[in-house]
């Protein structure tokens, strides 16, 4: 018996590496396609799978909650604004910006990706690990509800706020940039 | 080895009459349709039609699958997958039942028991509001896309008042996971304590899934379909798949968290019922109501759908969210 | 942990190759007869006046804006909700405020117009 659990322990962990180099795949794919797309709608559905791939990341660490907000909140609806956005704004035609060289892209990325490699890889190696066991205690939605509510109220009482500010800026935007241009855009 | 068997023989059973639930479902809704205008609805093939729902699946394979020439065709042929593939892994956190013993083996009734289930059911369907919008807008179809519009509109704005219902119940069971929530309703059910987070929950889904009377994003009469108008074939087969496995998991995910799941009320039991019976029960009564409600009520106005959504549904999921915290605080 | 997953990969494996398989299938067996007329656009069967992708009313866009901001709100609501017995009145006092202020939001959107479909 002893010897079955430990081959089906291998073999789910063996299934979770490859899940967890799908969503490596997954995440970096949809990062290319949303930056190298040409149609707008196309960059959208390129950046969804790259949060997704980061979401099932968060699964294969172990933290569901954070999962399920990543899939929530920029998923379900921060994508879907944008693809709402995409919707709304003027046909390609009038957008014809002239899209930047092939190398400008590749040089403009990897300058990025080096100062953002050098940036994450310090707070890595600054950071004090601890062993896996530990770590998936923290993060359950029962830890955050506890600690949300008791140690850091101030932060969380100050997220309500953002989110008013948030709303408030984008009804002003929205309304003025409308007013300013044509009022024929809509009407449907 | 035994868990990923038993898992891979779990997901294929679930699967596989999930399918046959579609498929039947759809018989259903004809037939009692059909009944409730006075006609007797699909009856050739075979005894009762029973065989329709096969004949439809036939028949979709040999149709001609038409893509029109200006269509943004990967977006065109993805949505409709991306519709489906959502609608269906909902059910991977629907407990159907207790365990059962099989070959002396303890087998849990659900494909896993998630601690987040109720925001991953939120999330999935939240995904698949973009099946339509996608395909809507894919088809650079003016009704396509008006219909698109609208049904992305529709779901987020009751997905957000499903939401806030939910809050209620997830205070009162203190766990986000189905099955939790199911065990925590064998002797009262949720219904009596949250009746108004029950008709709340009901309409909310409804419009979510955009069924009838919510069903704007494909008003027949002025949108000539909505956002599957330029599918055919296996393509707008997927479409309405999609539409009837969530009308599904709907009754599904209703009957878990207000209808006790597989219990009985008052811890009533009857001897030699399996308990998976009760839950197959619930379910096969929500879908008859959902296609009752549709012969019934006729379609709403898309200013009255939003006003609905957002100036009543959503302020009365606060108060009763509130009302809810004072009770529970004052009972202690 | 990892006996919560694998089933719904699995389950994820099943649909996905449900849905792509059925459409190679349908696309094989089905006829392949196109003509110009078969893949114009559908409209009523008169010519297509400009193209369908024209800018749409704001309204969608602010709703959607409203529905992320609210959204944010209630998946914040959540992990309240789940310790809701053993924080006690403290939190939900704290709760309060913190639906207090996204209440001025909510009545703001609505005075401003945003709720209103004509």
């Amino acid at each position: 018996m002893d010897f079955t659990f430990a081959t089906e322990q291998k073999f789910l962990v063996l299934i979770a590496d490859i899940a967890f180099v799908g969503f490596i795949v997954a995440t970096l794919f949809g990062g290319i396609v949303a930056v190298g797309a040409r149609q707008l709608i196309h960059a959208v559905l390129g950046l969804i799978m790259s949060l997704m791939g980061v979401a099932g990341l968060y699964v294969y660490l172990g933290n569901h909650f954070i999962a399920a907000m990543q899939i929530l909140i920029y998923v379900g609806a921060v994508s879907i604004s944008m693809v709402f956005a995409v919707m709304l704004a003027r046909p390609p035609e009038d957008a014809k910006a002239k899209p930047l060289m092939f190398a400008t892209k590749i040089g403009s990325g990897a300058v990025i990706a080096l100062f953002a490699a050098f940036v994450v890889g310090r707070a890595v190696i600054a950071h004090p690990w601890v062993k896996a066991a530990t770590v998936v205690k923290e993060g359950t939605i029962r830890q955050i509800g506890e600690n949300l509510l008791t140690t850091n109220v101030f932060v969380f009482e100050l997220i309500s706020l953002v989110l008013l500010v948030a709303i408030t800026g984008s009804v002003i935007i929205a309304k003025r940039g409308r007013d300013n241009t044509d009022q024929q855009g809509g009407g449907v | 080895m035994d868990f990923l068997i038993e898992s891979v023989l779990k997901v294929a059973v679930v699967f596989g009459v999930l399918l046959g639930s579609v498929a039947y479902t759809t018989l259903l809704e004809r037939k009692f349709l059909g009944r409730l205008q006075v006609r007797h609805g699909p009856n050739r093939a075979g005894p009762f039609g029973l065989l329709q729902p096969l004949a439809d699946g036939l028949k979709f394979f040999f149709k001609e699958d038409i893509v029109p020439a200006n269509v943004d065709k990967p977006v065109f042929i993805l949505a409709p997958v991306i519709a489906l593939v959502p609608a269906i892994c909902i059910v991977a956190v629907i407990p159907f039942g207790d365990s059962v013993t099989i070959f002396g083996r303890e087998v849990k009734m659900h494909i896993t028991d998630m601690n987040v289930a109720v925001l991953y059911i939120l999330g999935l369907s939240g995904i698949g509001a973009y099946g339509a919008m996608l395909g809507g807008w894919a088809s650079n179809n003016k009704y396509g896309l008006i219909g698109a519009m609208r049904s992305g509109a529709q779901t987020i704005s009751y997905e957000l008042a499903m939401g806030m219902t939910l809050v209620s119940i997830i205070m009162m069971s203190g766990s986000l996971s189905l099955t939790k929530i199911v065990a925590g309703q064998t002797f009262y059910w949720n219904i009596f304590f949250q009746p108004v987070a029950f008709v709340l929950f009901i309409i909310a889904g409804l419009a979510e899934i955009n069924r009838t009377p919510f069903d704007m994003p494909e008003a027949e009469a002025e949108l000539a379909c909505g956002f599957n108008i330029e599918y055919s074939s296996m393509k707008f087969a997927l479409f309405f798949m999609a539409e009837y496995a969530h009308m599904i998991s709907l009754a599904a995910i209703t009957v878990c968290l207000f209808l006790g799941g597989w219990n009985l009320p008052f811890g009533w039991e009857v001897p030699f019922v399996p308990k998976i019976f009760w839950f197959i029960a619930k379910v096969f009564l929500l879908i008859v109501f959902f296609i009752w409600e549709r012969g019934t009520f006729p379609r709403l106005r898309y200013d009255q759908i939003m006003n609905l959504g957002w100036k009543w549904l959503m302020p009365i999921a606060i108060v009763n969210m509130l009302v809810t915290g004072v009770v529970m605080t004052l009972i202690g | 942990m990892l006996q919560n997953f694998v089933p719904v990969l699995i389950l994820f494996l099943f649909a996905a190759a449900f849905g792509l398989g059925v459409l190679l299938i349908s696309s094989l067996l089905g006829p392949k007869r196109p003509t110009a007329a078969k893949q114009a656009t559908y409209e009523c069967g008169m010519d297509v006046q400009p193209d369908a992708r024209r800018p749409l009313d704001v309204k969608y866009y602010l709703i959607a804006m409203a529905f992320l901001i609210f959204d944010v709100e209630v998946i914040f609501l959540y992990p309240w909700a789940v310790q809701f017995k053993s924080l006690g009145l403290f939190g939900f006092i704290e709760m309060l405020v913190f639906l207090f202020i996204l209440l001025v939001g909510y009545a703001y959107i609505w005075k401003k117009g945003v709720l209103e479909w004509e």
